[in-house]
């Protein structure tokens, strides 16, 4: 099997980054989303496929054509289901109609990327180039590479991605974020658990290939205009922080597996849990 | 080594008295400054200490201890001929022998002796290849089990053996064999990533260095700028 991103997220015979995100929910969940043999297709999301997108633009070019395909800016307006149902659509509407299924027609298994996300992807990979460290950042390595690996300790079946594997030894994941301010990419970075990627694909390089990252870096870049960028390291104590959440999902996830049981939330009436920090103020 | 190795000393603690402890950190002081200890004392006087104590606990000499007495992964831990020979000159036991049986997985070693009080043929728990499998000690990177698993079978009998019928010698450390594998399984399968050392020479070279490292890169201060919009043309056609 080709090492491509579809491919990559197809496989659920191993736990990803994002997996754990599902289990550390509930495994019900994780169940839902990877296992359950009937369940509904997810649609991609937006910033999904706009974080994809900048990823290919900055890293991976070549790939852009293969990948993505691009709404002319001058493409008539989707027309609604209620259009298409009408009894005399207008002449405009059999147009776009028209229009449309010629274009889905050439997209084949393409990602339809809208000419304005297009175009702010193009401009935050601008922005990426222009900041001082990029160059020496991105100047030598493998972009998206699939890692495969077995955590020792509970025996799982892993899997991680990391956006660049530089040949410097180190590992870097490209965030777009609407704030990319120290603060704020923190609390981003905490709610996403991105400590927790850190954690587990630096763990992960360190069991395919017996070296452990000198560091994993996230390269930062926000959403809109002025597209500032920024670029921040997880510190080994956030490595480590990430490490036990990890630990804790995957043990979770082991013990699932070995029992076939998916537990959802608590079947017991639980205490409403508002926010500690709320009751230290009063 | 005496016969005496495992016989309770007489001599107090190094931390029993203030003087005791004075005296002890002098020595202490003094044997960390020689180049003839081993490389986890030199220059380290708490090292030393412990092992001043660890030598009066077992009625040996501090060199001695300091030979045999490893800091691996931050525990001390005990060669393991040295827990061969603690075992064989206690007085206690006919000197350690190893059956080992089996191929493969099974292949399994066996340490005996006879407990010289009784005449009792004792026998220490198994151990197996197959056991070092599942333990995760075989698996793990650079690992004797995979290149000598005759001697680390034998190594690992022994440890066990004192473990379970002359406790008192190796007062309850590990050797530095199970040293290695415990951390493996036990205290933590990975190594602590060097970020901090790393990011500042990487942040080192964006603010000074930077510029110079690469050819095609504009004079200086070139990264406190803003960006111009005359930089698009060289890099959108590479983007699209």
């Amino acid at each position: 099997m080709t090492d491509t991103r579809d491919n990559y997220h197809a496989d659920t015979s191993r736990i990803s980054k994002s997996g754990l995100d599902v289990m550390n929910r509930s495994p019900y969940h994780f169940w839902a989303k990877y296992l359950n043999p009937n369940r509904p297709p997810e649609p991609r999301k937006k910033a999904f496929v706009i974080g994809s997108i900048t990823n290919d633009v900055l890293l991976q070019p070549h790939l852009l054509d293969e990948q993505y395909v691009i709404v002319p800016a001058d493409a008539p307006r989707r027309p609604s289901s209620l259009q298409i149902n009408a009894k005399k659509p207008s002449p405009e509407t059999l147009a776009a109609i028209e229009w449309w299924d010629n274009f889905n027609a050439e997209t084949n298994s393409r990602t339809v990327v809208e000419a304005e996300d297009y175009d702010r992807a193009a401009r935050m990979c601008e922005a990426i180039h222009d900041f001082a460290a990029t160059r020496l950042l991105l100047n030598n390595g493998e972009a998206e590479k699939t890692i495969l690996f077995e955590e020792p300790e509970t025996g799982t079946a892993c899997k991680c991605r990391p956006d660049w594997i530089s040949s410097d030894g180190f590992l870097l994941d490209l965030k777009t974020t609407t704030d990319a301010s120290p603060d704020a990419f923190g609390r981003s970075a905490l709610s996403y658990r991105y400590h927790v990627q850190a954690s587990f694909y630096s763990d992960g390089f360190y069991f395919a290939t017996g070296n452990y990252p000198k560091a994993f870096i996230f390269l930062v870049v926000e959403k809109e205009y002025p597209f500032a960028v920024a670029c921040y390291y997880a510190e080994p104590r956030t490595i480590e922080l990430g490490h036990a959440a990890y630990m804790r999902n995957l043990q979770t996830y082991a013990e699932c597996l070995q029992t076939g049981v998916w537990p959802g939330y608590s079947d017991q009436i639980e205490p409403l849990k508002i926010p500690e920090y709320i009751f230290k103020q009063i | 080594m005496s016969k005496e190795l495992v016989k309770i000393s007489a001599a107090p603690s190094v931390y029993s008295t203030g003087d005791a402890f004075d005296q002890a950190q002098r020595v202490a002081k003094m044997l960390s400054t020689t180049s003839m200890v081993p490389k986890d004392y030199q220059g380290n006087v708490a090292n030393c200490l412990v092992a001043l104590e660890m030598a009066n606990r077992v009625g040996t000499s501090p060199l001695m201890v300091m030979q045999n007495l490893h800091i691996i992964h931050g525990r001390p831990s005990w060669s393991a001929t040295y827990l061969i020979a603690a075992v064989n000159t206690s007085g206690k036991f006919s000197p350690l022998r190893f059956q080992v049986t089996g191929e493969g997985d099974a292949r399994q070693c066996v340490a005996v002796a006879k407990d010289l009080a009784t005449g009792e043929l004792l026998e220490g728990p198994p151990v197996s290849i197959a056991m070092a499998k599942k333990e995760g000690w075989f698996s793990k990177t650079g690992s004797k089990w995979q290149t000598m698993p005759d001697l680390m079978l034998r190594y690992r009998a022994a440890a066990f053996f004192s473990r379970l019928y002359a406790p008192e010698v190796a007062m309850g450390l590990h050797t530095v064999e199970e040293a290695y594998d415990a951390e493996y399984t036990e205290i933590s399968s990975r190594p602590k990533p060097a970020a901090p050392d790393f990011v500042s020479n990487l942040n080192a070279q964006i603010s000074g260095n930077f510029a110079d490292k690469l050819p095609d890169a504009e004079p200086e201060h070139q990264d406190a700028e803003p960006a111009e919009p005359a930089t698009e043309p060289a890099t959108e056609p590479d983007l699209i």
